[in-house]
């Protein structure tokens, strides 16, 4: 039983958002065969998807509305997985399976000599090999560590109540019974999501958020400082791993006090909140990254990924919370602001306005339902 | 005008310092992005690590942004959040890869050392007096004397709801563990300081009146009472019509045979009360 319930989960979180990715790289051609960023961009269309059918399902539907919100999400969220393994299908009919990127030697700058020799081998693998323990290290914290947090009485009861009783914010999560819809908190579906996946795979929404959760979540976080890492030393493939490291290490020595993002990412991994800060942050800062880049370097290589990013981010920050709308459109436009006025690009700024139309959006539903 | 100003502007400086813990993370921050805004050359990444962050803390203290902040998008003390937005793990490591480009296996180590006497270890972390971080007894990651509690009640009933009165620590647990267990109280008496809840008060009293605590819960549908094995009590509450339903290590459940009454299994979507 709990094989299936596994392998289920592993399809719901892993498999499904590749083959998204897949699906989405048909409209980005810039980023074939970089499997890290065709999981993130899957992944962020999967939960994306989730967002209307919560919300419509929440306000249309009266009884075991979460009920019909599993049913309806589970058809939706295999459409672009389905499209995007018929899409990898043709392509390997179509022609030999390429053999990626024309692998580029690095080379010193001053002296064009190439980078090689035992010594950057080793130090690669060292470099990596202390990543991993690091991460396994928190891995292991993760699923063998309980932190006391009260915030958990609320979402973590929030997506028990969706599994177990089959309705969406409508249940008093501290003290139990019907109640009105929650409108302060109905915009921010995550909970839901989680209640999804424990639904659909028969895992128990305590266990999947507190435990399970957490052993995909950190190795997707550092997943998006990893795709940063890429583009800050293109050159440097040894400075990769370095960088993780320190970040993984800041990570967990981050707690100087209650409030750190740091604190919560490692400790309430599974909350919103912990996910604006530790994901919704760092996948904007790769996409301002990523257009910052493409200015630089005068080439439209990125732009599309990197709006997509910064679109589908907004919206998943307000999935996470109703304040992340704020601080992700805030992050937006600050930074496109920086950009466009540093390299005189208006256009640039009004670009970064559209694309935070979803929070604007978001944030006007929110005030009326309130 | 002045004064308001002058005022918020020390409520983000006492902001900072209370995000900032010891501070010295805070330091190695300063001298890194000190380090980078001198020496990174580089535009896009000027824009990551110098720019934004910048920009940010400087909308960070302007008092207007705070006021603009407590009266708009949250009045409750999340203003700190804004600081979430400066990328401080990542301006730390990538000013450690400028700085030990050509010895990086000598580095790593420097770096870890010198981030982690300065840090915090999430593992052993503080709230106060609290030690958030302990070794979980289960996969609820919840107290087990929760989890044997709940599965008592549940054995008895055959899966129907039904509330109960319990310790203030058990209920913010036991719905992480099974919602068809209703409470008379919750957490709600946690984070209201002036929050009162008549039954609450009397499980707190030492020795307990149960037949009055009866006559008083009876009317808000309770049927399950949790004590703890060291309350003392004026009359025993097998006598006053409870039936004792199961024990745990350190607590004590009794059900109410007589008024035993289910919850409603409806839970509709509502838009009014």
């Amino acid at each position: 039983m709990m094989l299936i319930s596994a392998i289920i989960l592993i399809i719901m979180i892993v498999i499904l958002p590749l083959e998204t990715g897949r699906f989405l790289e048909r409209f980005d051609k810039g980023h074939q065969n970089d499997t890290g960023m065709v999981f993130l961009s899957g992944f962020l269309l999967q939960l994306v998807l989730f967002f209307p059918v919560a919300l419509g399902t929440m306000f249309f539907i009266r009884q075991d509305n979460f009920v019909w919100c599993t049913r309806i999400y589970l058809i939706l969220s295999c459409i672009p997985a389905i499209a995007g393994a018929v899409c990898r299908i043709r392509k390997l009919k179509e022609k030999k399976p390429a053999a990626g990127p024309e692998r580029k030697a690095e080379v010193y700058k001053n002296t064009g000599e190439e980078k090689n020799g035992k010594f950057r081998d080793a130090e690669k693998t060292i470099l990596w090999a202390a990543f991993f323990i690091i991460l396994a290290y928190q891995l292991y914290k993760a699923v063998t560590t309980a932190f006391i947090d009260g915030d958990n009485t609320f979402y973590v009861t929030q997506s028990l109540i969706a599994q177990q009783q089959g309705v969406m914010f409508t249940n008093l999560p501290y003290t139990g019974g019907p109640t009105s819809l929650d409108m302060r908190h109905a915009l921010a579906v995550l909970p839901l999501w989680f209640a999804y996946l424990a639904k659909v795979s028969g895992i128990h929404a305590t266990v999947l958020c507190k435990t399970v959760m957490p052993l995909f979540l950190i190795p997707f976080t550092y997943l998006v400082f990893f795709e940063i890492a890429k583009r800050l030393y293109p050159e440097e493939k040894n400075n990769i791993p370095f960088f993780l490291c320190l970040v993984a290490v800041f990570e967990m020595f981050g707690s100087v006090s209650i409030y750190t993002s740091e604190r919560f990412f490692l400790t309430r991994t599974w909350q919103g909140k912990a996910m604006l800060g530790s994901v919704v942050i760092p996948v904007i800062i790769l996409a301002l990254l990523m257009i910052a880049a493409d200015i630089r370097d005068k080439s439209n290589a990125n732009i599309k990924t990197a709006w997509y990013l910064i679109v589908s981010a907004g919206i998943f920050s307000g999935i996470c919370t109703s304040l992340g709308v704020a601080f992700s459109a805030l992050l937006t436009l600050g930074g496109c602001l920086v950009i466009a006025i540093r390299d005189r690009k208006p256009k640039l700024f009004a670009m970064s306005m559209l694309a935070c139309i979803p929070q604007a959006v978001y944030m006007v539903l929110y005030v009326i339902l309130k | 005008m002045i004064s308001r100003l002058w005022a918020y502007l020390e409520l983000n400086i006492e902001t900072v310092k209370n995000y900032a813990g010891t501070g010295f993370l805070l330091l190695i921050y300063a001298a890194a992005f000190a380090y980078l805004l001198i020496s990174e050359k580089d535009k896009a990444k000027r824009v990551i690590f110098v720019w934004i962050p910048g920009l940010t803390l400087l909308f960070f203290f302007l008092p207007p942004v705070r006021w603009m902040y407590m009266k708009y998008i949250d009045g409750s003390a999340t203003y700190y959040r804004v600081l979430w937005l400066i990328p401080v793990a990542m301006t730390i490591a990538h000013g450690f890869t400028r700085i030990c480009e050509g010895f990086k296996l000598i580095g790593l180590p420097v770096a870890v050392a010198l981030i982690a006497l300065c840090g915090g270890d999430v593992y052993h972390s503080v709230a106060g007096p609290l030690v958030i971080a302990s070794k979980a007894q289960n996969e609820y990651h919840i107290p087990q004397e929760v989890i044997e509690t709940a599965d008592i009640i549940m054995a008895n009933e055959q899966g129907h709801r039904v509330k109960a009165v319990m310790p203030l620590d058990f209920t913010s647990y036991i719905r992480q563990y099974d919602t068809d267990l209703y409470l008379a109280y919750g957490r709600e008496l946690i984070m209201r300081p002036d929050a009162y809840d008549e039954l609450y008060s009397m499980l707190c009293e030492d020795p307990i009146d149960v037949e009055k605590m009866r006559e008083a819960a009876i009317p808000r549908q309770v049927s399950y009472y949790v004590f703890p094995k060291t309350s003392g009590f004026v009359k025993d509450p097998e006598s006053c019509g409870l039936e004792k339903a199961g024990e745990t290590k350190d607590h004590v459940i009794y059900r109410d045979p007589e008024e035993l009454e289910y919850m409603s299994g409806i839970s509709y979507y509502y838009f009014t009360d």
